[in-house]
């Protein structure tokens, strides 16, 4: 009587087949649209098809809907790329924000203070270096301190965030336009210095391709190059790499510099292509999302594409199902989170088998 | 060397190979023609280029010298991905090289591309210990090379291990098998609680002898 194998029990996997594997993935989305479309039933008496069209509407319903889409995938997608190799070498950034934030500071005061002094070209290349150097400096400074005194990352990167965030409340008092407003508007309407190039009609085509072109040579650089060899061994261990003769503080400041200098390019699309201006609230979360992007990928920044593209239209489509229905806001995150639950399980199911006991045994 | 283990074999190692800050002391590397180096105050790579190969075996098996998510080819690479002047790493020679270590040592692998944590313990080992023979080394370190290795296995690393001898490499060997100890080493260093019990010659001592230098220092017995 008891010596019953249990009822049910795991066993580790040994490597699936990718086939199987996205399989497995794929069962997973279908099993999440109809837990969602039973409750979506049971609580609004909703049609479940129309709300599952109108999320769709929501991220690709206009031409427009659908570039403001692309663009935000994009920027999503950038962070995470920028968080990869950090990720990879096992140094948990939670900086994102305040990297982009800096990243945006600095571009808004080259805008703010360079604007009409020097050549379009010119600003523009300088916007570009202090951007990307304010948010290489900002992920220099906790990696540093890693470095030197093994102080913790995740609490370090974090801290800077709000030292960032302070430091955009302060400059934006300092150069508000109209004085008293608390804001500093759009950043030389009248001249566009600083901003960056539309390419054609195309509002957000240049930060897609800089996104895009970010991705690929990011997924080179870990993939193929020494240095991504040499990060990936930190991450693994530690000890090992020492024992080869890799220099591991400065594989971790190396790597941060790269991550922050990817972070502060993103702040600098944000404000010198996208909005033309600054606020606290510029970021919007993409430091921290960028984390679950780059998870959901394993760090491989091919695959963020498409998790970013994922959690992008699952954000968008969700703000639309509050609006077109009237629905509480919170109606769509609940559905955003089932579907996440789905995906995120999944990846137990490729990882383990589950075994249920045959009978006799 | 012998010892009870925990009695200063990995620290002694570590030290030799530049992982280990020493207090005082020396090592000295004599190079065939003569010319000393003192090792002590340079790091590890400095170490390994002079040929210095420190192929340790910790209890746990991965936490040094392999990465266990990375698969066979880029274990290789660990040693040797700094070679030429490219940014890019050059798998084709690791790949050929894990390919050579798992034909000569019967590694039971499924392939190339399997990560080293799916290998069983003694096919670890033999994939350690293959790449730090191939590097070439004049001085191989080696500890507890064998452990938690079936018969098999375990004679096919003492073979390799007396093959790079007979090649002219000084090898220096930490095992806790003591007839294996006799025979494989010319002389025997053992270390009692982190001191030099003493240095004696492997093929006049016997094990009752090593065994009673392991436990007390000098190895005498009190009256």
């Amino acid at each position: 009587m008891h010596n019953k194998t249990p009822l049910i029990r795991l066993s580790k996997r040994k490597a699936l087949p990718t086939s199987k594997a996205w399989g497995i993935r794929l069962l997973a989305i279908l099993l999440s649209l109809v837990f969602c479309a039973v409750l979506t039933m049971l609580v609004t008496d909703l049609n479940p098809v129309k709300v599952f069209a109108t999320m769709f509407q929501g991220a690709f319903g206009t031409v427009r809907k659908t570039w403001t889409t692309g663009q935000e995938i994009a920027m999503l997608l950038l962070v995470s790329v920028a968080l990869a190799p950090a990720f990879m070498m096992h140094f948990w950034n939670l900086g994102g924000e305040g990297q982009i934030l800096i990243g945006g500071l600095a571009t808004a005061a080259c805008m703010i203070l360079l604007g009409g002094k020097i050549p379009n070209g010119i600003l523009i290349l300088v916007m570009t270096v202090s951007a990307m150097a304010a948010g290489a400096i900002w992920a220099f400074i906790p990696a540093f301190f890693k470095a030197k005194w093994n102080t913790n990352e995740t609490l370090f990167t974090l801290m800077m965030n709000y030292v960032a965030t302070q430091l955009v409340a302060y400059y934006v008092i300092i150069w508000e336009v109209p004085k008293g407003s608390g804001k500093i508007g759009i950043i030389n309407q009248s001249t566009e210095a600083g901003w960056l190039p539309q390419i054609g009609s195309y509002k957000y085509l240049l930060n897609i391709l800089i996104a895009l072109a970010v991705t690929v040579l990011m997924f080179i650089y870990m993939r193929y190059s020494k240095h991504g060899y040499e990060l990936t061994v930190v991450g693994e261990s530690e000890r090992t790499a020492r024992y080869v003769g890799i220099k591991v503080e400065k594989v971790i400041v190396r790597t941060l510099i790269l991550s922050g200098a990817v972070c502060g390019l993103t702040g600098l699309l944000l404000v010198g292509s996208t909005n033309h201006t600054i606020t606290t609230t510029i970021a919007d979360n993409r430091g921290f999302t960028a984390v679950m992007v780059a998870w959901l990928a394993k760090f491989n920044p091919i695959s963020m594409i498409l998790s970013s593209a994922l959690l992008i239209f699952l954000k968008r489509g969700a703000s639309e199902i509050s609006t077109m229905y009237h629905l509480n806001q919170s109606f769509g995150d609940i559905l955003t989170g089932i579907i996440l639950f789905f995906i995120i399980g999944s990846e137990f199911f490729i990882q383990y088998q589950i075994h249920f006991r045959k009978k006799g045994q | 060397m012998a010892g009870i283990s925990g009695s200063g074999q990995k620290e002694l190692l570590e030290a030799i190979a530049g992982l280990q800050p020493v207090e005082k002391g020396t090592v000295t590397y004599i190079e065939d023609s003569g010319e000393t180096d003192e090792l002590i105050g340079k790091d590890p790579l400095e170490i390994a280029k002079l040929g210095v190969a420190l192929s340790f075996v910790p209890e746990d098996r991965l936490g040094m010298g392999l990465v266990g998510n990375m698969d066979l080819t880029d274990n290789m690479m660990l040693r040797s991905f700094r070679e030429g002047n490219s940014v890019f790493t050059d798998r084709s020679a690791p790949h050929d090289l894990a390919g050579r270590v798992v034909n000569e040592l019967e590694v039971n692998t499924p392939g190339l591309s399997t990560p080293v944590r799916r290998l069983s313990g003694g096919n670890v080992q033999k994939v350690l210990v293959g790449r730090e023979i191939s590097s070439a080394p004049t001085v191989l370190l080696t500890a507890y090379a064998v452990r938690g290795l079936d018969i098999n296995s375990s004679y096919m690393i003492y073979d390799l291990i007396n093959q790079q001898k007979k090649n002219g490499v000084a090898v220096v060997y930490v095992g806790e098998d003591l007839d294996v100890l006799l025979e494989l080493c010319d002389r025997i260093l053992v270390l009692c609680g982190g001191r030099v019990s003493g240095i004696v010659d492997g093929r006049k001592i016997t094990k009752n002898e090593v065994g009673m230098m392991m436990t007390k220092l000098g190895g005498k017995q009190d009256a």
